[in-house]
Parts: structure tokens; C-alpha cells; sequence
């Protein structure tokens, strides 16, 4: 073997580390590995590539290693079976194994199988990453790990042909580079174009058989089941698009919509902490379209419909906009959250399959009219049905004060763990108001003159112990949506009147390249709903209209931004979600399927593809078995091939007749003709009679053959 | 030739001196595409359907790549001097691309692991051979058996691009080797005489001394030696002898035997490694008898060496 610093092996070395950092890359960049494990792994990864490898792996470390690896073998086991996280364990296991191979790889063999860890870490990523760098990392990775791939093969001859032929391969390597980083572009292509054609033409069959589990990771906070007051303030800057809405009716909503997106909804609230108190789901059924429907408190249903027609809302009586419905596609980028966002008041949900394990995804009640689902990893789509109207003031006015039901008493309990001032400034506030408008509206009203900010001093009172809120309301005066939200809730439940706080998103902004709506973490909102008797929960919002972001632009390159938003849709659509649908669909429009196939006779046209594959895999088998049954010598077959072109020419070469006498004989009747194929009888007798069949006769003979040929040609014009 | 009996799968991946075969990295390689297309199939997921589109299409990719690297590549191993048995002797590769367009790629030339042989040639390796260009590789061969012999049985193998399969294409033996016996240490000739008048045989010969007679060009005589007054009116080829100043002689007594038997073969490995060193000695003519026919009349140099040598090569009767 040659010297570990022998530059070749050096080269490769650097190859091998960077095909792991990409594969690694693929995974991380999709949160598949924990920061501190990532950081470790480099760390050990880079002291394994900097300190001096020793020639050979002592005994005593490669027994130190086996035992690294059972234990974390053991402990990865467990980890997977006891907390069903089997993707992390298996990664964090998986870049151990890369640390390990990196501290000993003398031999080409530990590099092959870095090479197949770099591949699991790239499937593993296929899993998790549905970001658009996935593609960009897979095309940078085809070229590097073929590169690696072809180094490592260099390597291995070395190992396997001796010292005397490694260390000229070596050589001869280090000077090949730049023929070998082609001949590892074109590998890489003819992989790249394989992965096209299979991704495009591979039927969607989705078996299904080991349904993978355990893959979802922690809830995003601000939508789970309880919310720390002041979380929404950090994501408010974010520019990231986590959701893309296309209404049925496109175009019809303006460059810039108001909805309020719900998504999570809490009930009760306790020192700075929202969460549910109210154990009631929602209950959700098979519903009119294909959709699955929310039911009210009655357990009645918003919308009618058949199975296959579009649902329409019920109407409500006072309520003349109560049949403005919306109905939109979202697709929702996996921001770690099981709840779906719908504005205003959801009717239905339907999920848009994604694949058949996608497909499987279940829509299941939240509490307070969440709707959530058992979420596979990565992007999701669906369909929702929701009712976009609200009550005018008038008909707000007209409901009165309704009595509260008491399934919905969780809703007017009073916060506890406030001080008595909060109930006096809610009684205060609402002094003179009768109706439940006009109670909601004094608390806007009031909480309209406070100053928004994200900049949060707590103040003396907080600092004392008092509650956040208590902060907000009687010293601060400022806050963002949370604070005003929470306030609201607070001060009506103070006065008997059900409220509930909303998180989600508002607002959002025409994606005109895209053709959709792109909503952003940045759109991120709190607000309030209150329940208006007959008239249902109605929306409100006490965030001043300068702290709501309403579907914003990107601050930075807001043109770029969109392209680039769009480009990552299609992505999602395009490569994500493609199904045997749209598989079907892209292979109608090249012309390769016939929309009437499934109709009539051309319905058993499949049976003659089969027939047809069938007869085309005989008639190669058998034409195998014949080549490979009779041993042609290379000149025996040249010979055949000019004979059968001098037969079709009327030149048949008689039993027994040498070639020189054929050879006479074609000259007797064209002069030309003859004298090629005593050239190629000549070179053929040398070929197959003389002392030395060298490969070099064969190009002569082909020559000759070629002049035979050419020669016919001539004769024939 | 005897043949090492290959793998079932390495006979089915063999037909008309082409062979393929799967190495373990690409075993490895083939079941981890295979799960990927079983998590493909059964996901339905979209990325690992590309994934396995990649690694089919590196396997056939491989395949073709490989074929065509053995099939572009033409080997000719040619001996740069004498072959000793048991002796590593110079031979010279070349590797020549045939396709004017394309380079080849990692193309070894190394013996044929099915023949069961002691007969061996070092492996020579080119990372890249020139559209159309010829690389020369120095390597050694060596044959264990005296006589005339073929190169052992060798391929132009490949494992390009990425060493998970071996494509092989077997090469002509060529025309066989003339392989002399082997030669070992031998302090001092055992037997010298004077040289006696015994007829045109007997007398020690060489280029300097007196005029000796006319006799038939035989094979290896230096082209200076031939008398071409006598070749025009005689009609064939006659050199010069001379009589040399030298005086002594050695022929070789090899007594009949079985070419392949251990005690005759130790005794024509004998008599080489005297007569090489006989005739290393000034003043020896060295001539051979074999069951007391005199095979190679004495002589001296380097010629006569050869003669000596080739005759002991191929001297023997034929195993029954």
C-alpha cells in the first residue's frame, strides 16, 4: 500500500469528507439532526480528517470503536422503541458510524462505506427534506460522491494490484484529474437523467405495506396545545412563506386579503400561559363533496350538499352574509404544527392526497374548533370550506346579551389569578353597555389606545409578580398581538361575555407569479372570537391596525422573493406531491396516454402491452442463449459478414473453396471487387492461420473488410 | 490448461471470452438500491423514486461504461528477452484505445484468476489511455515450466467507473514462448578437457584465429560470419569457422528421459546452470549430448549459450 499522504490518497480523503458534509447537509438543513449533535459530530469529524491517520488501526482501538458502536447500537434501539423516534435515533446513530469511519480509513474499503453512509444520510433526507435545496444538494452530491466513487476505485486497484502498480496509479491519478472530474460529470449526468425518468415515469403504486411511524416531530410552539404568552414576538420578523392559499376563485380577493387564518384556540388562561380547560372536541363527520364537516354544538351541520356536489353553507337567520363561503386549496410547509388554518369559521376540510402514505394523514377535532390532524413529516395539502362573512353591526346589535349555553361556561369562567383591578376596569369600561356589541365594542374601543410594539419592558408590577397582563393593561400600555388578544379575553370574561383567544396567521398577499396566496411566519397573529348566540363565534381583533402585518411583502428583494416562493410551490406541487395523477395528467398532455383509455375496447389494451413485453423478452432470451451457445472468433465473424454481402452480390463462395481462389474468381468478373477481397483474404489468412494472432491483425482485417464493402458500394453505383 | 471452476453466477455472466462479475461493494450497492426501491414502491414517496432512478442508473451505467472501456482497449504483451523457468523476465504491455474519440479508463491487464496455474504476469494498470493512443506498461512474467509455452492466460479487466462490477475480456495466449531451463548457482564446471581433433565438431571455434572451414548457416550465427562468395556458388547460406587460440571443451552428457519427470528435469536444470556457466568462462567451448547424440556441438559465446539453452529447453521424450 502506498503512503497515506500519497496525494491521490489525500485527494480522495477530501472527497470522501466533502460527500458526507453535503449528505449531511441534505438532512440538517431540514432540522434531522440536533444542533448539539451536529456541532459534536463535526468537531470529532474534523479532529478524525486533521490529526495524523496511522497506517494501520491498532487492536486495541478497533476493539475500543466495536464497543462505541454496540452501545450506541443499544442505546439507538431503545431510543427508537421507547420515545418512537426512530428517524432521529437513527440518524444521530448514523453519524456516529460516519465519525467512527472517518477516524479509521486507511483502506478503500472504509471509504466505499462512508460512500453507502453518505447514501442513507441522502434517503434519510428524501424522508425529511422537502425543501428545494433538496435537489440542488442532490445534484451537487451525484458529482462529488461520483467523483469520490471513482477516486476509491483508483485507490482499491492500487490495494489489489500490488505496491509497484499503486504507487503508479498514484501518480498517474494526480495527473488525470481533470479527465477524471469529466468522466464523474457524466457519471453524474447519466445518474441525474436516471433519477428524471424514473421520478417522472415510475408508476405512483404507494403498496403501503410497513407504514412508517414515529417520524413526527415536536409541535411548533405558538400552536400547540398551550401557548407562553410572548412567543408570537420572535417569528415576527420572519419573512419565510409557510403557507400558500388558492381560492376557487382566483384573483377575486385583491393584492392583499384580511383573513384571519384560525388555527389553534385556547380557553383558559393562568399566569402568562394559555391553554385548554374545556375537554370538548370538535366533532368532525363525513360531509357533503368528499369533505369533512365540523358540526356545531347541536351537532347539526353548516353545509348541505350531495357526495359529489360543492357544499353550500346553511343559512342563518340575521345573518344575511352567513352564505359567503370561501373555498380554497392550501398547501402548508411542515412548520412542525397538527393544526390546519382556515379563516374565519371553518364549515370543512378536505385532504389533498399526497401519495397513499400521505393520503393516510387523519383529520381529527381540536379543541375550541381546531381542526387537527395526525401529521405525516413534510408539506401537507388541503381543501377547506369556510364561512367568510361576518354579521354587520346591526345584526350584531340585535342578538342582544343571548344567555350562554352552559357547554360553553368555560368560556365565561373569569380568569383566576388576576388582582380585583382587572374585573373594576372591565365593569368600568363597560358601564352603560347592554348589549353584547356594545361590551365588546367598549373593550376595542379602550384597548384601540394602546401602543404597539414588539419591544417588551416588564414592568414594576410584573417585576413584583403580578401578572404579564396586569402589566400590560394598567402600567405598559403596549404590547403586540398576544397582549392585546389575552387583554380582550380577559376583560370580557370579567363581564360574563364567552371570548376565546385565536392563534394564526392574518393577512396575506397575491403571489403573482405563483398564482396563489403566500402567507408568512411573519403574518403570525393573535386575536380574539366571542360567541354571539345564534349568530355563532364571531371574529374580533384588538391589535391597533398598525401592529397587524396584513400579508406584507419580503422586506429584502420583495420581486425575487416571489419567484423564488413560486419556484419552491411548484417544487412542492411538481416533485413532492406528484402522484399517479399528475403522473397520469403529464403523460396525457405529452401525448403518451389516451384520455378515452379507460373506456370501451382500449380498455384491454393493456393485455396486448403485456403480450408484446412478453414476446419482446422471448425473442431476446432466445437470441442470448444462441450468442452466447456459439464461441465466434472476432475474424470468423468479419469473414461471415463479407460473405454475405458478396452472396447478396451474386459472389458465393463455393465448399471448400479457399479464399485466395474466391478471391480469383471475383476478379474474373469485377476487377475492383476482387482485388479488395484479396487484400481481405490476405489479412484474413494472416489473421486465422498465421504465428501470431495479435489483436493489431484485426484491425488490419476490419480494414480490409471495410474496403470490401466499400468497393460492392462502388461497384453497385 | 487447467481452470479454476468459477462462481454459478460468474459462468452465467460468461459467454464468448467476456466476463462479468459483481464485487462486493457492488452487492452491497445493488441491495441498498433494491430497499430503496422497496421504500419507493411502498411509500410512494416521491424523492426516494429519484433516489432509486440514480442508483439504477449508475448500475447500468456502470455496466455500459465498463463494457465499453474492455471493449476499446486492445492488449499486446510482448517478451523483451529470455525466459528463464521460474524467472521473472521483462515484458512489455501495450495498451492501445481504438475509439479515435473517447479516452479509456482504468483498464488493467492481469492474469486470468480462473486458470490454475503456477504461470503468472505481473498486472499493469493505465488510469487513462488517449483517444486513440497507446500506453506502455513495463511488467514481468513468469513461467514455471521449461519448453514452449504460451504468455499465461490473461484479461483486459476493468472496474471502472466506481469498482462495483469487473468486466473481463480474455486475450489471445499469442505465440509461445521458447522458456529455457531453470538456471541456479554452480561454482566451477564440472568436466574440462582439451580440445581434440574430432572432426568439424570437435574443434573449439571463434571469430579470431585461423581459418577453420565452411559450414551450414544455422539459426542465431552472427550475419559477419557468413561467406557470401561461398552463398553465391553453393546457393545457400555458409558461414566462416575459425580456429579459435582456446583449447578446452565441455559437452554436457544428458542422459534420455521424460520431459516433466522431477529427476530429469533437475538434471536438464543442471546441465543449463553448467553450461551458463561454462561458457561465462574464457576458452571453454560447451556442446551438448542428450542419450549420447550430440546435440549441440561445442561452441563458444553468447550464440552458443543460446543454442545450448534453447536445446535444453525443449530436450526430452514425450510424457506417455
Amino acid at each position: 500500500m502506498i503512503g497515506v499522504d500519497a496525494p491521490l490518497l489525500r485527494f480522495r480523503d477530501r472527497m470522501s469528507l466533502a460527500q458526507i458534509a453535503v449528505a449531511t447537509a441534505m438532512v440538517a438543513i431540514a432540522d434531522g439532526i440536533a444542533p448539539w449533535t451536529l456541532a459534536l459530530a463535526a468537531a470529532l469529524s474534523a479532529w478524525a480528517f486533521l490529526r495524523p491517520l496511522p497506517p494501520v488501526m491498532s487492536k486495541s482501538t478497533e476493539r475500543a470503536w466495536t464497543l462505541v458502536v454496540g452501545l450506541a447500537l443499544v442505546a439507538t434501539l431503545f431510543r427508537a422503541f421507547s420515545t418512537a423516534e426512530l428517524l432521529d435515533s437513527g440518524l444521530d446513530f448514523l453519524l456516529l458510524l460516519v465519525v467512527q469511519r472517518l477516524f479509521n480509513r486507511q483502506r478503500a474499503r472504509e471509504h466505499m462505506q462512508l460512500l453507502l453512509l453518505g447514501t442513507l444520510l441522502v434517503v434519510a433526507g428524501a424522508v425529511i427534506n422537502a425543501g428545494l435545496n433538496y435537489p440542488v444538494l442532490f445534484a451537487v452530491y451525484l458529482l462529488v460522491a461520483a467523483m469520490t466513487l471513482l477516486l476509491n476505485h483508483l485507490v482499491a486497484e492500487g490495494e489489489r494490484l500490488g505496491p509497484r502498480t499503486a504507487v503508479t496509479l498514484s501518480r498517474e491519478g494526480m495527473l488525470a484529474r481533470g479527465f477524471l472530474w469529466r468522466a464523474a460529470g457524466q457519471v453524474a449526468v447519466i445518474a441525474a437523467v436516471g433519477a428524471i425518468v424514473t421520478f417522472v415515469a415510475f408508476p405512483r403504486w404507494g403498496v403501503g405495506a410497513f407504514l412508517r411511524g414515529g417520524l413526527a416531530r415536536d409541535t411548533k410552539s405558538g400552536f400547540s396545545s398551550t401557548v407562553e404568552l410572548g412567543e408570537f414576538g420572535r417569528i415576527k420578523s420572519d419573512a419565510t412563506v409557510v403557507m400558500r392559499i388558492e381560492p376557487d376563485q382566483r384573483g377575486a380577493w385583491g393584492p392583499r386579503t384580511d383573513w384571519h387564518l384560525r388555527g389553534s384556540s385556547f380557553d383558559a388562561y393562568a399566569s402568562g400561559r394559555w391553554f385548554h380547560d374545556r375537554d370538548v372536541e370538535t366533532t368532525i363527520s363525513a360531509g357533503p363533496g368528499g369533505y369533512q364537516a365540523l358540526r356545531d354544538l347541536r351537532g347539526g351541520l353548516q353545509l348541505r350538499g350531495g357526495r359529489r356536489a360543492l357544499p353550500e353553507l346553511v343559512a342563518v337567520p340575521g345573518f344575511a352574509a352567513s352564505t359567503d363561503m370561501l373555498l380554497a386549496t392550501v398547501t402548508l410547509e411542515d412548520i412542525g404544527v397538527d393544526v390546519l388554518f382556515v379563516p374565519s369559521e371553518p364549515m370543512a376540510v378536505r385532504m389533498a392526497p399526497r401519495g397513499v402514505i400521505e393520503g393516510t394523514a387523519r383529520v381529527r377535532g381540536g379543541k375550541s374548533d381546531e381542526i387537527r390532524i395526525d401529521k405525516p413529516p413534510g408539506p401537507i395539502r388541503y381543501q377547506f370550506v369556510s364561512r367568510i362573512g361576518t354579521p354587520t353591526e346591526v345584526e350584531l346589535e340585535a342578538v342582544g346579551d343571548p344567555t350562554v349555553p352552559p357547554a360553553f361556561a368555560a368560556y365565561t369562567a373569569p380568569i383566576l389569578g388576576l388582582s380585583d383591578e382587572v374585573s373594576a376596569l372591565a365593569h368600568r369600561l363597560t358601564t352603560g353597555a347592554v348589549s353584547r356589541r356594545a361590551k365588546v365594542e367598549a373593550i376595542m374601543t379602550h384597548l384601540g389606545g394602546f401602543a404597539y410594539t414588539l419591544d417588551l419592558q416588564p414592568s414594576a408590577r410584573v417585576l413584583a409578580g403580578a401578572d404579564p397582563l396586569e402589566g400590560f393593561l394598567f402600567d405598559t400600555q403596549a404590547g403586540h398581538c398576544e397582549y392585546f388578544a389575552s387583554a380582550a379575553v380577559v376583560l370580557l370574561r370579567q363581564l360574563g361575555v364567552p371570548a376565546r383567544l385565536v392563534n394564526g396567521y392574518y393577512g396575506a398577499h397575491y403571489n403573482t407569479v405563483g398564482e396563489y396566496y403566500a402567507v408568512r411566519q411573519a403574518d403570525a397573529h393573535s386575536w380574539i372570537e366571542v360567541h354571539f348566540g345564534r349568530l355563532g363565534w364571531v371574529t374580533f381583533d384588538p391589535t391597533p391596525p398598525g401592529g397587524r402585518t396584513f400579508g406584507d411583502d419580503a422586506q429584502w428583494w420583495p420581486g425575487a422573493s416571489e419567484w423564488i416562493d413560486a419556484v419552491r410551490n411548484s417544487y412542492l406541487e411538481w416533485v413532492v406531491d406528484y402522484d399517479l395523477g399528475k403522473q397520469l395528467t403529464l403523460f396525457e398532455n405529452l401525448g403518451l396516454r389516451d384520455r378515452q383509455a379507460d373506456t370501451g375496447l382500449a380498455r384491454w389494451r393493456w393485455l396486448l402491452y403485456v403480450a408484446g413485453g412478453l414476446a419482446v423478452v422471448i425473442v431476446v432470451a432466445v437470441r442470448l442463449r444462441q450468442w452466447r451457445s456459439v464461441r465466434v472468433q472476432p475474424e470468423a465473424a468479419i469473414w461471415r459478414t463479407v460473405t454475405r454481402r458478396l452472396a447478396r452480390r451474386g459472389f458465393v463462395v463455393a465448399a471448400a473453396e479457399s479464399p485466395r481462389s474466391f478471391a480469383a474468381r471475383i476478379t474474373a468478373t469485377n476487377a475492383a471487387v476482387g482485388r479488395a477481397f484479396a487484400e481481405f483474404a490476405e489479412a484474413y489468412e494472416a489473421r486465422r492461420f498465421g504465428p501470431t494472432a495479435g489483436l493489431a491483425d484485426l484491425s488490419a482485417l476490419r480494414a480490409a473488410a471495410a474496403g470490401v464493402l466499400a468497393a460492392l458500394a462502388s461497384a453497385r453505383r | 490448461m487447467a481452470r479454476r471452476k468459477p462462481s454459478l453466477l460468474r459462468r452465467a455472466l460468461t459467454a464468448r471470452g467476456r466476463s462479468l462479475e459483481i464485487t462486493r461493494a457492488g452487492w452491497l450497492f445493488i441491495l441498498l438500491t433494491l430497499a430503496v426501491g422497496f421504500a419507493a414502491i411502498n411509500s410512494g414517496a416521491n424523492l426516494l423514486h429519484a433516489i432509486f432512478g440514480a442508483q439504477m442508473a449508475l448500475i447500468v451505467g456502470s455496466g455500459i461504461l465498463s463494457e465499453s472501456m474492455v471493449r476499446r482497449t486492445v492488449a499486446r504483451r510482448v517478451a523483451n528477452g529470455e525466459i528463464y523457468a521460474g524467472q521473472a523476465a521483462a515484458v512489455r504491455v501495450e495498451l492501445t484505445n481504438l475509439d479515435p474519440r473517447v479516452d479509456v479508463f482504468s483498464v488493467s491487464v492481469e492474469d486470468d484468476d480462473r486458470a490454475a496455474t503456477d504461470d503468472a504476469c505481473a498486472p499493469v494498470f493505465a488510469v487513462r489511455i488517449g483517444a486513440g493512443s497507446m500506453v506502455v506498461a513495463p511488467a514481468t512474467v513468469t513461467l514455471s515450466r521449461r519448453g514452449r509455452h504460451p504468455m499465461p492466460a490473461a484479461v483486459v479487466a476493468t472496474r471502472f467507473p466506481f469498482g462495483l462490477f469487473v468486466k473481463r475480456r480474455e486475450l489471445p495466449r499469442g505465440e509461445p514462448l521458447l522458456v529455457y531451463p531453470r538456471i541456479a548457482p554452480v561454482a566451477t564446471p564440472p568436466a574440462e578437457q582439451p580440445r581434440t581433433e574430432q572432426g568439424d565438431a570437435a574443434r573449439r571455434r571463434a571469430r579470431a584465429g585461423e581459418f577453420f572451414a565452411l559450414r551450414e548457416y544455422r539459426d542465431g550465427d552472427d550475419l559477419r560470419r557468413i561467406h557470401w562468395p561461398a552463398v553465391a556458388r553453393l546457393g545457400r547460406a555458409v558461414v566462416r569457422e575459425y580456429e579459435s587460440d582456446g583449447d578446452r571443451q565441455l559437452v554436457l552428457e544428458l542422459p534420455r528421459g521424460t520431459t516433466g519427470e522431477a529427476g530429469f528435469e533437475q538434471a536438464v536444470e543442471h546441465c543449463a546452470s553448467v553450461a551458463v556457466a561454462a561458457l561465462g568462462r574464457d576458452a571453454l567451448a560447451v556442446g551438448l549430448r542428450y542419450g549420447g547424440e550430440l546435440l549441440v556441438p561445442p561452441g563458444v559465446g553468447d550464440e552458443q549459450r543460446r543454442r545450448v539453452l534453447g536445446a535444453l529447453a525443449v530436450v526430452g521424450d514425450a510424457a506417455r
